[in-house]
């Protein structure tokens, strides 16, 4: 897979976590749409990242707890996949 | 009747207007609303042991309480009354559990004053029922309710319950067991009195931070580390205010316990109003961790992540819906067991930014909006913090006996040090 298609999976896996657990059905996002407008606040940016954490092995620590890389669901994925093991099967 | 709360279950919120508000509109709007309606007629009801509690709709007591009245003399601008709130008159037991207070000051200024049983709505619910009454009362939009009485005088019976206990009681066992041992005495407490035969009478201040100290404020809790928490650093800035005081009194003090709600809706929906969609997490602070501000919102920040990752805001709710089921004088002894009646330190919540975007409520321009949270004996004492239109505020209401003058100048000098500067002063 290319990097673009592994960002791609990984951001359909945090809006289907975002759209079944977090969010109203009512609410309408892309991945680019930014994360504190849509409702998202402390409690359920903590579930997000726990999440991430059961899905995909890696918990962001307090220092990268950033507005950058918690702006939308696409800076998350790519934190994701910049966190990832370099190499791997 | 037998009673179906514990004392001091009745929440308020308070809209203060800088602009004369046309009464007659607005009781056109609450009743035109068949939300309002609806809500004002139920009541909560338990007709045998060990079954939830029902909410009913009641005609007999439809009637909608709206009061008038005229505040004479100067009052302050955070001040609502000079005799302070006016005393409800809501019984849990009976329609309505909601009602109104209109107060018009001298100088043309309204405050708005809803009230109501806590088990009808949470504070979020409230936000979202004025929200509806400034839309005229109308369903316009994406809100949504559901009917409390279709489902729930349904199904549920004395055997059904009964047999439904091994289940929520497993689901329960793990919130059950963390509340336990959270709640342990010994707990740090303001309150001075364990007499539950009276009931002080309760006191509130509103606390505000302009502009310029909300941008310090903001900007020293992303030093701290909180930049996403602030509800954390507004508490653990609380707890040190309050240990301040307690220092003060030269006394022995235990852990400080804290339950703080989480709303459990969806988020960036518009509903649903009825009934209270929270759930608990519990924070237990050694006055050890206390010593910096940094380090009290670390422990927080810790606490919080491990009751997430452990499931335990949900574990919480089948823990209530299983004391639900129980006859009010054994979910008393329940809850007041483990913790010798204390049951907690303070009250706390932070419910963010307080109907944003409403500048202005039928027409009139809104200066405030706060809520002030029911106070039960013990702990006493309460504190909300919330903002508006960005600022941070927050509102302290206690039961008379829990600070003395000298004590609540020093809380309220402490909390504004630790928010504004905490560790760095």
């Amino acid at each position: 897979m290319t990097r673009t298609q592994d960002t791609s999976a990984i951001c359909d896996q945090i809006s289907g976590f975002l759209r079944t657990s977090v969010l109203d059905e009512h609410v309408a996002f892309s991945r680019e749409s930014r994360l504190s407008e849509l409702g998202v606040d402390s409690v359920s940016l903590v579930e997000l990242l726990l999440f991430v954490e059961r899905r995909f092995g890696i918990m962001m620590p307090e220092s990268e707890m950033t507005e950058e890389n918690l702006m939308s669901v696409e800076t998350l994925a790519c934190w994701v996949l910049n966190s990832e093991p370099q190499g791997g099967p | 009747m037998r009673r179906m709360d514990l004392q001091g279950n009745f929440c308020r919120l308070v809209v203060q207007l800088d602009e004369p508000l046309e009464k007659e509109r607005f009781r056109a709007v609450l009743e035109r609303s068949s939300l309002i309606g609806w809500l004002s007629r139920l009541h909560p009801t338990r007709r045998f042991p060990y079954v939830s509690p029902k909410w009913f709709t009641s005609d007999e007591h439809a009637r909608l309480i709206v009061r008038e009245h005229r505040v004479d003399g100067a009052v302050g601008p955070d001040e609502i009354h000079p005799r302070g709130i006016p005393e409800h008159t809501l019984q849990s037991t009976r329609a309505p559990c909601l009602m109104f207070d209109l107060l018009e000051h001298p100088d043309d200024r309204m405050i708005i004053i809803m009230t109501w049983h806590h088990a009808l709505m949470d504070a979020l619910g409230a936000e979202l029922l004025l929200e509806h009454l400034d839309r005229g009362g109308d369903h316009a939009g994406t809100f949504h309710e559901s009917n409390a009485t279709a489902g729930s005088n349904g199904f549920d019976s004395t055997v059904r319950s009964i047999v439904d206990y091994p289940r929520k009681l497993l689901a329960a066992r793990r919130a059950v067991r963390f509340v336990t041992k959270t709640s342990r005495v010994p707990i740090a407490s303001l309150s001075r009195s364990r007499n539950r035969m009276t009931t002080p009478r309760s006191r509130y201040q509103f606390i505000s931070f302009d502009e310029a100290k909300t941008e310090r404020i903001d900007a020293h809790s992303g030093r701290i580390g909180a930049r996403f928490h602030r509800g954390l650093f507004f508490l653990a800035s609380t707890i040190r205010a309050f240990d301040r005081v307690l220092s003060r009194r030269g006394e022995g003090h235990g852990d400080y316990v804290i339950p703080v709600p989480q709303n459990l809706r969806k988020r960036g929906g518009n509903g649903p109003v009825f009934s209270n969609r929270i759930t608990f997490q519990f924070f237990r602070i050694d006055p050890q961790q206390t010593r910096s501000l940094r380090e009290t919102y670390h422990a927080l920040n810790v606490q919080m992540v491990d009751q997430l990752r452990a499931g335990m805001p949900q574990s919480y709710v089948t823990m209530m819906e299983l004391f639900r089921d129980v006859p009010l004088g054994l979910y008393a002894r329940l809850l007041r067991g483990p913790t010798k009646g204390q049951l907690s330190s303070f009250f706390f919540a932070y419910t963010g930014e307080t109907c944003a975007g409403m500048d202005r409520f039928l027409g009139a321009r809104v200066r405030a909006i706060r809520h002030i949270a029911p106070v039960a004996k013990p702990p006493g004492v309460a504190v909300v913090f919330s903002r508006r239109r960005g600022r941070v505020c927050a509102t302290l209401s206690w039961l008379e006996g829990c600070f003395d003058s000298p004590e609540l100048a020093l809380f309220n000098e402490v909390l504004g040090r630790e928010l504004l500067e905490g560790d760095e002063c």
